[in-house]
């Protein structure tokens, strides 16, 4: 439970291809990166999975299902993406309206504000908060469904060296416990740690897909593979 | 479908946009009502107690049906300028049925707003008049009917109504001019829509 698949995924803007037929799978228990440079196509493709934005054709689905065909779907998929706060709501507030979305009772929500830790500035607007606090209130938002699926686009842009250590450690226990992560990262060596599989995206195409050490098996270190991948693509 | 609406409703009491339009609107009307109460008489103007004087002092609902109209704007733009869009479509993807819930608990609460905004206008007049001494008010029955027109011609339904109806009725736009306002606010919602639905596929 919890597969996602690209099958042909395009998507084009007239003439710029975001996505060119993309085709991967990510696995449940494991955590998998969408590596690229920036504007690679991994933001688009997420984009696409959440129902956001429309395939021009090929598919992504969730258990085999379209995001916009699942009955609930933040009890389903959580997502983590470039955060969107009014500015004048506390982080109650907004995860109490997270809750009533999710069809979710409020109990979970003082639980996830203390694990994110965030019960001090609960009732303070979210105008004040840091990026960081924001971060870690948008996934405490993603994660008030109960879902099985995480789908985060940058989560570690913006956190202090604390906050990706703790980003990092309930990202793998997630996985951990049979959960499915797709994060997104143009660093490599901000996933290295913690990601099983990679889906490696250059302009738009899959350039190379499998568990982290299989794909960096004759390079010295993974940056270097990563950007061979990207390199050997462009010329080719 | 109810439960969108609790949560559109949950989203408007959580943000100051609905407690600054009741401020302005309760604001107004109280301001609309003492000029019009204990200004009349003086410079020419009608006789306090007069209709033209109390019809005059009642229309408020020049000031609530603007006053929702900006609030109607906050309500959907607003989860575009915030991105709480984004988190309003992950949670049901079919826009359709948030835009409704979103249309129908305006539509509910401007009707709500309306009316209360006239009662408590209405009351405050009548107070305004027994201290001047007025306690017969040449109005009756009729008073709604009298009040509205001022404001909603300039509506659809009004400029509607100009130009289907049968010659020019007292109270409503020439129907040249309503036919005007109808493809105004049609040209207006249109470009909203139009822009709003650009931006759904860039972000």
């Amino acid at each position: 439970m919890g597969t996602i698949a690209f099958r042909g995924l395009t998507k084009d803007y007239g003439a710029v291809v975001a996505v060119d037929r993309l085709t991967g799978d990510v696995e449940p228990g494991r955590v998998t990166a969408f590596l690229g440079p920036n504007g690679s196509g991994k933001t688009t493709s997420m984009r696409i999975l959440l129902g956001l934005t429309s395939a021009t054709t090929g598919s992504a689905t969730i258990d085999g299902r379209p995001y916009r065909e699942l009955a609930r779907p933040t009890r389903v998929v959580g997502a983590v993406l470039d955060p969107g706060f009014h500015p004048n709501r506390t982080g109650r507030q907004h995860m109490r309206i997270a809750a009533l979305q999710a069809g979710v009772s409020d109990v979970r929500v003082d639980a996830l504000l203390d694990m994110m830790d965030l019960t001090g500035v609960a009732d303070r607007w979210v105008r004040g908060y840091s990026l960081g606090m924001r971060q870690r209130l948008g996934l405490a938002a993603a994660l008030v469904g109960d879902p099985h699926v995480l789908v985060l686009d940058e989560p570690f842009n913006g956190l202090d060296p604390d906050g990706i250590q703790i980003m990092r450690a309930f990202l793998t226990g997630f996985a951990g416990r049979g959960g499915t992560v797709l994060l997104s990262s143009h660093l490599l060596s901000e996933v290295a740690h913690i990601a099983d599989d990679a889906l490696i995206l250059n302009r738009g195409r899959l350039v190379a897909a499998g568990p982290i050490d299989e794909l960096t098996d004759n390079a010295s270190d993974l940056e270097s593979a990563f950007r061979t991948l990207i390199h050997q693509e462009i010329r080719s | 479908m109810n439960t969108l609406i609790r949560i559109e409703w949950r989203k408007l009491v959580t943000t100051p946009a609905l407690h600054v339009a009741t401020g302005i609107t309760i604001g107004l009307t109280a301001l609309s009502v003492v000029v019009g109460v204990l200004l009349a008489g003086y410079q020419g103007t009608p006789p306090a107690g007069s209709q033209t004087n109390v019809e005059k002092t009642l229309s408020v609902a020049a000031v609530s049906s603007m006053v929702m109209l900006v609030l109607g704007i906050l309500a959907v733009a607003g989860e575009h300028r915030h991105r709480t869009v984004i988190s309003t479509y992950l949670a049901e993807p079919r826009r359709g049925r948030v835009l409704a819930a979103k249309a129908s608990l305006l539509a509910a609460l401007g009707t709500a707003f309306g009316a209360v905004t006239f009662g408590f206008g209405y009351g405050l007049a009548v107070l305004l008049y027994a201290a001047r001494g007025i306690h017969h008010l040449e109005v009756d029955v009729g008073i709604l009917q009298n009040v509205w027109p001022s404001v909603a011609k300039w509506l659809p339904t009004g400029a509607g109504v100009a130009v289907t109806g049968p010659g020019s009725a007292p109270g409503l736009l020439a129907p040249g001019v309503a036919a005007l306002v109808l493809v105004a606010w049609a040209s207006a919602l249109c470009l909203l829509a139009t822009r709003v639905s650009m931006r759904r596929e860039l972000r």
